[in-house]
């Protein structure tokens, strides 16, 4: 220890003694400075100019400790200076250090610094996190082309058929039998279904006429009713990018036997057993809202979106006792 | 020149907050056009994108981004229709968190004209000292000042021309040390050959980590070759192939006899 060479890195009025060799082993920066054989080199001093006092403190803790505190005001301290100094094994650190709350932010500092693994790192989490990035400001602050590009992102991979519900005893040849998969995937190259493994909320489990549709990758199952014929407003997203189940906003309005449509960016639950009210879920409030009802309560009707706009087809219509068929087609026009 | 040296543009940046720029950098935030190889499939129902296929590509768009790709060059983020779009898109007015702090070295943007008139000049003039000092002599110069005017130009987006200035300046100083040792006296020569490759590799020593930055951020990952490298290869091609006709013989073979396998290697040349 005694015979540990300290350099006393100097910035502003302060002065940080520091071992040269672990300013060496850690930073590019000092690194190349004592290699260099150029003024410093010989002196035990060095003398900082430009960087912040807290970012260098921050990172003269990292070299003596291997620890970083991270937090979000001082994210741009840290990161100025660990580039600046090449403290690389910062970086590494930084990578399990994302969240919700500061990736657009350590996003806009990997991309400024020229930081690839964690720019990298930080576009991945927002596209796996799509939706509850969207519900935020700094996200939706972000050029319209770019949150563009991290949905585009969402949608990479390759389009796979999922079923949902009770699979124990079918006829399928599924691996593990004895375990209760309750999502398949239908895999085009063997032809068959194999399990997901990714087990429904218990809540979900024996929900019939849901609605389902998927939004920005996201696959989402809304309302139903139970085994009691009990309809429900709860709804549930999957997300196949973390392969995780999220509960989100439930229903205004308990229904089930209706049509859950995704247009425009927002999904559409539209009638249900005797309803004839329309729902909005717009992913950027987690919210759903009412829109313009449909004309009357349908049962067994069909829906469908095409090019922006919403088409209610068929169905019947129940008055009194009597049932009348409809051939009508309602149009909702972008209901935005 | 050591006058030239002390004075450190740092501290004009340090009293200037220019917060505007860090908005313009919003603006000309970094682009990457809509992929056009869009799955299609999320528009049919229940059919998801697989989990695996959430790992981003290492599509070349993305690959070795320059440090600085998004600092306030206006012009650049108004050239492209997409980016000008986007930005009207924002609201014109984006607000970043960044600048709530107090970076000092990037606020302000570095033009072309400043660079030209400032930061060269300043590297320009240390890399001399450096490529002309005898290679045991005290070196004056100060690492950290002149690290900071390279990362300044790396983060400002002038790596491309700073490289091709460290390129030319070196050659030119090179191709004067080849005519120097073309005029010397044959008795001198291999001496003075010695001196020059000991002094310029001794340069280099210097030189190199200084330039670590844009070694790093511009040559690794834009050109796919290395700073050293490539300095080592300028004095092989600009003194070593130049001169190895007089130093061969003299040097390897006493008695001025060529091999016909060497002779061969010089006529090739």
């Amino acid at each position: 220890m005694s015979s540990e060479q300290m350099i006393a890195i100097m910035i502003e009025d302060k002065t940080y003694s520091v071992s040269k060799r672990k300013l060496i082993e850690k930073s590019d920066y000092f690194r190349a400075l004592y290699s260099s054989g150029m003024k410093e080199s010989e002196e035990d001093s060095v003398q900082l100019q430009g960087l912040s006092v807290h970012g260098l403190e921050l990172v003269i803790e990292f070299i003596n400790t291997a620890k970083v505190q991270i937090d979000n005001e001082t994210l741009e301290d840290l990161i100025e200076t660990a580039s600046f100094l090449q403290v690389t094994s910062i970086v590494k650190l930084l990578l399990s250090e994302i969240k919700l709350d500061n990736c657009v932010e350590l996003y806009k500092l990997a991309e400024f610094y020229g930081i690839h693994d964690l720019s990298s790192a930080c576009l991945k989490f927002m596209t796996c996190h799509y939706h509850p990035m969207v519900r935020r400001q700094e996200f939706r602050h972000l050029p319209a082309a770019f949150r563009q590009q991290v949905r585009d992102l969402r949608m990479k991979g390759t389009a796979t058929l999922i079923a949902i519900g009770d699979f124990i005893g079918t006829s399928l040849d599924l691996a593990h039998q004895d375990e209760p998969w309750s999502m398949l995937r239908y895999d085009e190259v063997s032809q068959r279904w194999l399990p997901l493994a990714s087990n429904l909320p218990s809540d979900m489990v024996n929900v019939r006429g849901y609605g389902s549709a998927v939004l920005d990758n996201y696959l989402f199952i809304v309302g139903g009713y139970r085994m009691t014929s009990q309809e429900i407003s709860a709804a549930h997203c999957y997300n196949p990018c973390r392969n995780e189940w999220n509960q989100i906003a439930s229903l205004n309005q308990k229904r089930s036997n209706f049509k859950l449509l995704a247009v425009n960016g927002k999904l559409y639950a539209v009638g249900g057993q005797s309803v004839s009210s329309v729902e909005c879920y717009n992913p950027e409030l987690d919210w759903w809202s009412s829109v313009a009802s449909l004309p009357d309560p349908l049962a067994e009707f069909s829906a469908c979106e095409c090019k922006g706009m919403m088409y209610v087809m068929g169905g019947y219509t129940a008055r009194g006792v009597n049932i009348i068929y409809t051939s009508i087609a309602f149009l909702f026009e972008r209901i935005t | 020149m050591d006058e030239s040296m002390d004075e450190d543009a740092s501290f004009e940046m340090m009293d200037d907050h220019n917060h505007n720029n860090w908005e313009a950098s919003a603006d000309a935030y970094r682009q990457h056009p809509p992929n056009p190889q869009q799955q299609t499939g999320h528009a049919a129902h229940s059919t998801v994108c697989e989990a695996e296929g959430s790992t981003l590509p290492n599509s070349g768009a993305q690959s070795a981004p320059e440090p600085g790709n998004g600092v306030g060059d206006c012009e650049d983020s108004a050239g492209t229709g997409a980016s000008a779009g986007a930005s009207a898109a924002a609201g014109g007015k984006v607000t970043l968190n960044i600048n709530s702090s107090t970076s000092k070295f990037l606020m302000n943007v570095i033009t072309t004209e400043d660079y030209k008139s400032t930061y060269w000049p300043k590297l320009e003039s240390a890399i001399e000292q450096l490529l002309t000092q005898n290679p045991q002599d005290y070196i004056p110069i100060s690492y950290e000042q002149i690290y900071s005017c390279v990362y300044k130009c790396v983060c400002q987006q002038h790596s491309e021309q700073m490289y091709n200035d460290l390129i030319h300046k070196i050659t030119g100083h090179l191709q004067h040390i080849s005519e120097e040792l073309q005029a010397s006296p044959p008795d001198q020569y291999i001496e003075k050959f010695d001196t020059a490759l000991a002094q310029y590799m001794a340069a280099l020593q210097s030189i190199v980590p200084l330039f670590i930055y844009m070694n790093k951020f511009y040559i690794e990952t834009k050109l796919n070759r290395d700073l050293k490298e490539d300095l080592t290869k300028l004095f092989t091609d600009y003194v070593a192939e130049k001169h190895v006709c007089t130093l061969m013989p003299t040097v390897m073979l006493p008695g001025n006899i060529l091999c016909p396998y060497l002779q061969l290697a010089i006529s090739k040349k």
